[in-house]
Formats: structure tokens, sequence, C-alpha cells
């Protein structure tokens, strides 16, 4: 039996039952191909990632993310990322997780990225520099020497948008597409702090312990 | 937010349902439907979840004791719903006006006869208002609708409804006055209790779309097996 540990990377500015619903689809899916879960990896990005406004701190993203694993016997917060001082590539990232995982669980381990299409979506984004998001050979590397597991959403077509690039086209069948069948569900973190700004409630759209966080530091108020 | 000296009319919703099991989809409804009044400059007292009997004679429905154990606790930690046992508690079904009703009288008492109470559907009920049943029997006796729309009705919209659309070619008395449409959802999507029911016969994970005291009741009273 293979043996991965899950890792879903982003800003959980803030975490939804989205994200969590992710990690538990894929796990799902896994055990069905004979392959045992061992962990599941929640990895907020650092400050730097961007200059979005909307981006509060790591230091309260990382909080509310140990918030929303509390009750999860597999899925917990990682802290490696965001306590960098620079922005991390997300090959790094892996790498970095890769070697824990295997120091603890045994090299035979692996490590596979989840994440929603939004991300598959960004690949081809060019910055305003002229310059690539994304290394195309770290693309590469993600899907051959890790593995990459795509959650679909409404309007994200993660299998076109791979195809359409063309050095990597070639590997878009080691990709994994899975769908939240129970769950289709729309909630994002846009939608949540929208939600907090204007003082409704995001109660069950988030863990309670997250809510509470929240409301403790005043996060989202403007 | 409107300011402290505005009188805020008062508002109960009740939410009737399966709740075959409740999930985070049923509870972000009441949720939505909340602040989308207060948003229209009512103050929402209480909501109300209130399971179908096992009378209604859906052949997946598991027995109401259940259901509403599970919707007592989904309701555990909100501090403005609740589950109620009146309808579950009678074993033949009771039209959804006589439950509309029951909870109008049940409200005046607690909150005073100025109290509105809204009926908590989804677009696709609002939707059979006007439709028929293969016998040619309509599914909504039609007095019973234009009751219902002229006490409260709140829908959530969903993919493929037009509620106002509907309600309003049926022509009732007081067309849309006291039918309100949740804006700004968070979550558009219901989470579905059929394939939740599904993923829990087939062990795959249904954390994250109810609460976790209703998983463990789910696992220990081993439903939907």
């Amino acid at each position: 039996m293979r043996r991965v540990a899950l890792i879903a990377v982003g800003s959980f500015n803030p975490p939804t039952i989205a994200h969590l619903r992710m990690l538990e689809v894929a796990r799902d899916y896994l055990e069905t191909v004979n392959t045992q879960v061992i962990e599941g990896i929640m990895s907020p990005v650092a400050d730097s990632y961007d200059s979005k406004p909307s981006l509060i701190k790591a230091c309260h993203r990382i909080q509310m993310v140990r918030a929303a694993t509390k009750t999860s016997d597999w899925i917990r917060a990682d802290d490696w990322e965001c306590t960098r001082p620079t922005w991390s590539r997300t090959i790094d990232v892996l790498t970095h997780h890769k070697k824990a995982v295997q120091e603890k669980h045994g090299d035979d381990c692996g490590l596979m990225l989840v994440c929603g299409g939004d991300l598959v979506d960004s690949f081809p984004r060019i910055l305003p520099d002229g310059s690539n998001l994304w290394d195309i050979d770290h693309i590469r590397k993600i899907i051959t020497e890790f593995g990459l597991i795509v959650l679909t959403r409404e309007k994200s077509n993660p299998l076109s948008t791979v195809s359409a690039i063309e050095s990597i086209s070639k590997y878009s069948d080691k990709i994994t597409i899975l769908q939240d069948e129970v769950c289709p569900t729309d909630v994002s973190s846009t939608r949540l702090r929208a939600a907090v700004s204007s003082g409704k409630s995001i109660k069950y759209a988030t863990a309670d312990g997250v809510i509470e966080y929240i409301k403790e530091n005043n996060l989202y108020r403007n | 937010m409107a300011d402290s000296k505005t009188i805020r009319k008062k508002a109960v919703i009740v939410a009737p349902g399966s709740y075959n099991p409740p999930t985070y989809g049923h509870l972000r409804m009441l949720e939505d439907a909340k602040a989308s009044l207060e948003t229209d400059g009512y103050e929402v007292h209480m909501g109300i979840m209130t399971p179908v009997s096992d009378g209604y004679g859906k052949k997946s429905l598991i027995s109401a004791s259940h259901r509403l154990a599970m919707t007592v606790i989904a309701t555990e930690n909100s501090d403005w719903i609740r589950a109620d046992k009146w309808e579950c508690s009678i074993p033949e079904w009771t039209t959804t006006l006589c439950v509309l009703k029951y909870h109008e009288n049940e409200a005046k008492k607690c909150f005073g006869n100025d109290v509105e109470v809204f009926l908590l559907v989804g677009g696709d009920v609002v939707e059979t208002f006007d439709k028929f049943y293969a016998d040619g029997t309509p599914i909504w006796k039609q007095e019973d609708v234009a009751e219902i729309v002229s006490t409260g009705l709140i829908v959530q919209p969903r993919p493929g409804s037009n509620p106002e659309k509907t309600i309003s070619e049926m022509k009732l008395n007081n067309g849309l006055t006291n039918v309100h449409i949740i804006k700004n959802a968070i979550a558009s999507n219901a989470i579905s209790s059929t394939k939740l029911r599904q993923a829990i016969k087939e062990n795959r994970s249904i954390k994250y779309l109810t609460p976790d005291s209703v998983i463990q009741y789910i696992e220990e009273a081993n439903l939907y097996k």
C-alpha cells in the first residue's frame, strides 16, 4: 500500500469549510486506490506573498488554521512557510515538507499537493512586471515528483488549463481531478470577509473556533 | 445596521424539512435568511427547525426520534435556532400551513401579537406551488399557498427557480408583499442530505458538512448504513 501525506497551501484568509472539505475528499479518493493518507497539512502563505491589502497578518491566519483543524484527527496547521521572512515558492514548500514527512514516517512516504481549480488556473499567469508567476519546470516537478490533486470548482476547468500549456500538457493525465459530490459548496474566503465586515453571520461556513478568533481579534472589520 | 432609534419589526423564521440528517446547508440557510431579514429592517428573535413527521411516508426517511435528536444536537450551540418537536410528534403528516400557523400562534405568545412569522423554503419548493401530481391532483391546496404567502415567506434562491415570477403568476391577493428573497447568501448551494446519506453508506467522510456532534450521533446509532 502506498503511503502519502497531503498538503494544501493558500492564504487561508480565513480558512473555510471548503478548504477542509478539499482534504477530506482527497483522502477518501486515495483510500479507494489503495493509498494510505498519513497526515494532512495546511500551510498558510507568508505575509510577503503579495501586497493585497485584504491579506491579514500570517500570525492571525496560522492561528485560524489551528482553530479550524482542532477537531480533525489527521489534519494540522504548519507554520514553516508563513514564519519565513519572504514568500516561498510552492516547490520549496513541498520539498521541505516531503523531507519532514519522510523523516517522520519513512522514505517510502510521498507528499501530494491538494488544491482548488483556481490554483491551476493561475499556472499561466503573467505578473505585472512581465515575468511568469509559475516556473513551468516547477509545475512539471509538482505533477511528476510529488503528485497533484485538484478539486474542481464551478467555472474552473483545470484540465483544459493544463492542456493549454504546451510543455506540461503531456502530464495532464497524471493529475487527479476530483469533485466534492456531497457538498458542491461555493463558500469562499472573499465572501466570508465581506460578510464579517458587514456584520453578517459566518457560522457553519467555517469552524466555530475560527469565528471566535476573528471576533476576539476584531479581524476583517473594514 | 439600522440605528438604535429605529423600531425594528419582530420576526420568527420557521424552517420545515426532513432533516435526514440536518446539514450545515440547512443551518446556513437559516443564517442567510436572518441576515437578509435584518437588512430589511427586522429583528429575528428565533429560528425554528421542525422535522417532518414519519407520516410523511418517504421511504428513505428514518424515524422522527432520530431526526429530532440530530436537529436538537445540530442547533445546540446556536443562540437563536432551536429544534421543535410539535410537528414530528404527530404520527400523521401535518400540512405546511398548519405547522406555520401553530408556530405563529406560539410566537405571538412569546414575542407579542406584532411578531411576523416567515416560512423558510428553497426556491425549488416554491416551484411546486402551482404544480400537479401525476394523477392530476395539485401538490398544494391553492388556498394554503395564498395563506402562507400572506403570512410570510422567505425563499433561498436555487438555480433554475424563479420564485417571484411563480408566485406573481398565481395572482394571489397580497401578491409579493410578504415574500422575501434571500440576497447575498454566503453559500448558495445547499448540501444534499441524499448525497450525505450515500456518503455514509460508502464510508466516505461527511466531516465539515454537519456538526461533529451530529456525525457522532449517526455513528453511535449506526444510522444510514
